[in-house]
């Protein structure tokens, strides 16, 4: 399983690949789509993660890369 | 602006091709892709995943800038559109830093296949575009003709490699 780009989110980001991978074969590819049991796990990453990307200054180049759409 | 295009097959059903694509890192072949975060996933009114990654490159990377620029680090953005019912997977994916040198857009299509629904077929474009005048386009249409197939080659390896280890455990 990958690594986060910002170590200390690493274990969240595992714990919510190992959801999701199962999601996604057991759920999503069977057509239960509105299945929505890693949610929790994804917010608790993802909340690990924009830290990081504030203070690893990668917010700019995500908000360049979105404007230029 | 410079193209390169390329068409295979992959012998396996979309659905295993497809779950291998979303973990295929890290992976020997991919060893330059040092970290795979999601940024944003969610599935839209029609049914359809989307998912947002934030790719880093590091080392021998990127891979197509190896080649063309002397650059050793960067920032991939990976977009995906999965659609289970139509067996198809649609990705983009483009560096968002050293946009001054280069910028590359890589798109690939995974479909099952028409004629046969244990095989999946995949195409790959990749586009480049560059403010500089560095006579790119020459080197860009060689690259394309060589080194692109072999890259392709490793990054499908990859995945491939992934599938294999799904096949093993389940």
């Amino acid at each position: 399983m990958s690594s986060s780009f910002s170590e200390e989110c690493t274990p969240a980001k595992q714990k919510y690949d190992t959801c999701f991978n199962d999601w996604y074969v057991n759920k999503f590819l069977k057509g239960d789509i509105r299945n929505r049991d890693c949610d929790d796990l994804f917010l608790e990453y993802k909340q690990c993660l924009m830290k990081a990307i504030k203070t690893k200054k990668i917010e700019p180049l995500l908000e360049a890369a979105r404007k230029e759409e | 602006m410079s193209v390169c295009k390329d068409e295979t097959e992959f012998d396996a059903p979309w659905e295993k091709v497809s779950s291998a694509w979303l973990r295929r890192y890290p992976n020997p072949y991919s060893s330059h892709v040092v970290s795979a975060d999601v940024l944003e996933r969610y599935v839209d009114e029609n049914g359809r995943l989307h998912t947002e990654r934030l790719l880093v490159k590091q080392g021998k990377v990127p891979r197509w800038a190896s080649d063309l620029l002397n650059v050793s680090k960067s920032y991939i953005l990976e977009r995906s559109i999965i659609d289970a019912e139509k067996r198809e997977l649609l990705s983009e994916t483009f560096n968002i830093d050293h946009l001054k040198l280069l910028k590359v857009m890589e798109y690939n299509r995974y479909q099952s296949s028409m004629e046969n629904s244990s095989k999946t077929s995949i195409t790959t474009l990749a586009q480049f575009a560059s403010p500089l005048r560095l006579g790119l386009g020459r080197r860009i249409q060689k690259y394309c003709l060589k080194r692109f197939p072999e890259q392709l080659m490793g990054s499908r390896r990859g995945i491939l490699y992934v599938l294999q280890k799904q096949k093993t455990f389940s």
